[in-house]
């Protein structure tokens, strides 16, 4: 039994997905936004709607398989003061997708602990800061879900300085101003202007390139028991959804606090309208060498 | 031997010439022109998924190696190419059948190379020397190629590229490639290229199993992780 304080939590501080920012994200806008950016834009695919009556069956069945969304994601982050929530929620979207055509399941994350797996995988961590840098150059008062998908969908994240194995990237930069943790480095605000000679190079390396935007919360659930992470928008904070929980009628969702959450369906069907799933990411020539140009 | 017992042996003859003759392995006829890409095929395969497994084997200095075998879109034909050479080849059917022949290519009879490559072959081949350090013949990659159009990674094979990634880490990348993804440069990542042509030659999704850069096996549309962990079997 899940406790009731982690379902539909309303955060008492502004994380970075105010109303002005909200009211600009549907689904055409974010539709919009990448395509705009160079991505491939999917239609909510028939083959991947799952009837209601058998989501409790399937959840199992991921579970059991450990191929749930958050199944391949290792990792937490942590935004706390700032209003970076947007680009927290798509790394861990980001993340999840690219480990999840690489078939590494070494999830779900635990707070506050580096899992040993991470460094024999090829789990390569990317840093929310550098693309919430472009989406807000004031730093304070966040991003709409819509402006930082255009912006890593067009030109990619850079890696976070800190990584579960040293990979040799060229250029990076640390992972938030916030809190970070065991698994993401911190530091000051950066400004887009103080980003690395070249950075655009390293960055084209770690970029979404395709998506599925649902139209309705059941085909976003659906989405996540096709074990594809959801990002969403609600509520003033943005997040990941990476499991489906019958017996509680919850979505999962590993928050940029070092905490999994919880929305319930009423809380998933404010969502519709700002979520997305990314299908693929692009892929080194070599995972053992994600940094080769 | 009376009649009756003649009659029905005759007849448990030819049931048996019937039951195995349904398959059989059709090579052009020896020595062929050579490198050119020459045609083999099994009669009676109507679909790819009576296919288990095909491999064309040729020695060069003694050291046994595996051919590049292309499909046909035809299903029960395949076409390689190679030097001059003796090549031996395998066709094993789901059924549990293994078909083998061999053919020559060149106009002259090559010398004979050792060890003996005529059947049959059970895998890993054995040469009389020690392996080379590559070692091409050990299964490397193992990919399940998609569009995400036409369907989504089943579950269940999802579980097995993750079981596979856990139980042979750092021997087999056990991944799955959607036909369109690229890496940062826009174009098809290197390490998948062999695999993407493979699968659009017998239509997606379909899993590819490589050692190295040879295609040592694909599965057509599987579905269950048996499926896929048999793949890589020996």
């Amino acid at each position: 039994m899940i406790d009731p304080k982690l379902i539909d939590v309303v955060l008492p501080d502004d994380s970075g997905y105010p109303a002005d920012k909200a009211a600009q994200d549907n689904r055409e806008t974010l539709m919009q936004a990448v395509y705009d950016a160079g991505a491939q834009i999917t239609e909510f695919p028939n083959h991947m709607w799952i009837e209601r009556k058998d989501w409790g069956a399937k959840a199992r069945e991921l579970k059991e398989t450990q191929t749930r969304a958050i199944d391949y994601l290792d990792r937490f982050t942590n935004q706390n003061p700032t209003h970076e929530c947007t680009c927290h929620s798509l790394r861990a979207c980001f993340e999840a997708a690219r480990n999840r055509q690489r078939r590494i399941a070494i999830g779900p994350p635990v707070a506050g602990q580096r899992k040993p797996e991470s460094a024999k995988s090829a789990s390569v961590w990317v840093s929310p800061l550098s693309v919430y840098s472009e989406a807000n150059p004031g730093q304070w008062g966040g991003a709409g879900v819509r402006q930082v998908l255009g912006i890593a969908t067009r030109r990619g994240f850079l890696p976070d300085k800190l990584q579960p194995r040293e990979w040799g990237f060229k250029h990076s930069m640390h992972g938030t101003c916030g809190a970070g943790g065991v698994n993401q480095s911190k530091g000051s605000w950066v400004k887009l202007s103080q980003f690395p000679d070249g950075w655009q190079d390293t960055a084209k390396t770690l970029r979404p390139i395709e998506y599925i935007f649902p139209e309705t919360w059941e085909q976003s659930v659906c989405l996540v028991l096709n074990s594809l992470m959801v990002g969403v928008g609600r509520d003033g904070h943005a997040v990941p959804h990476g499991e489906w929980i019958e017996e509680d009628e919850v979505v999962a969702y590993p928050d940029s606090y070092d905490v999994v959450r919880y929305d319930s369906i009423s809380r998933i069907k404010k969502t519709v309208g700002s979520s997305f799933a990314i299908v693929s990411t692009t892929i080194p020539d070599d995972w053992e060498n994600p940094a080769a140009a | 031997m009376n009649r009756t017992a003649k009659n029905i042996s005759l007849l448990l003859l030819l049931f048996a010439s019937t039951v195995f003759a349904q398959f059989k392995l059709e090579l052009p006829e020896s020595p062929v022109d050579s490198p050119w890409v020459k045609r083999f095929r099994v009669t009676g395969v109507k679909e790819w998924t009576q296919v288990d497994d095909v491999m064309v084997i040729t020695a060069v200095n003694s050291t046994p190696i595996f051919v590049d075998v292309e499909y046909s879109l035809t299903p029960g034909q395949w076409t390689f190419t190679g030097p001059n050479g003796n090549y031996s080849i395998r066709v094993k059917l789901k059924d549990g059948q293994a078909l083998t022949g061999a053919i020559i290519l060149g106009t002259k009879p090559p010398v004979v190379i050792t060890p003996p490559i005529n059947p049959p072959i059970t895998p890993p081949i054995t040469p009389p020397v020690t392996p080379p350090p590559d070692d091409k013949k050990k299964v490397s990659r193992v990919t399940y190629v998609y569009e995400k159009d036409l369907n989504h990674v089943p579950t269940q094979v999802g579980a097995a590229l993750n079981r596979i990634n856990k139980d042979h880490a750092g021997l087999i990348v056990a991944s799955d490639f959607e036909e369109d993804t690229t890496d940062g440069g826009g174009d098809t990542p290197e390490q998948y290229k062999v695999a993407l042509d493979a699968a659009r030659q017998v239509g997606l999704p379909a899993l590819v199993v490589q050692a190295g850069s040879v295609v040592v096996r694909i599965v057509k549309n599987p579905t269950t992780q048996t499926e896929v962990i048999n793949a890589i079997a020996p």
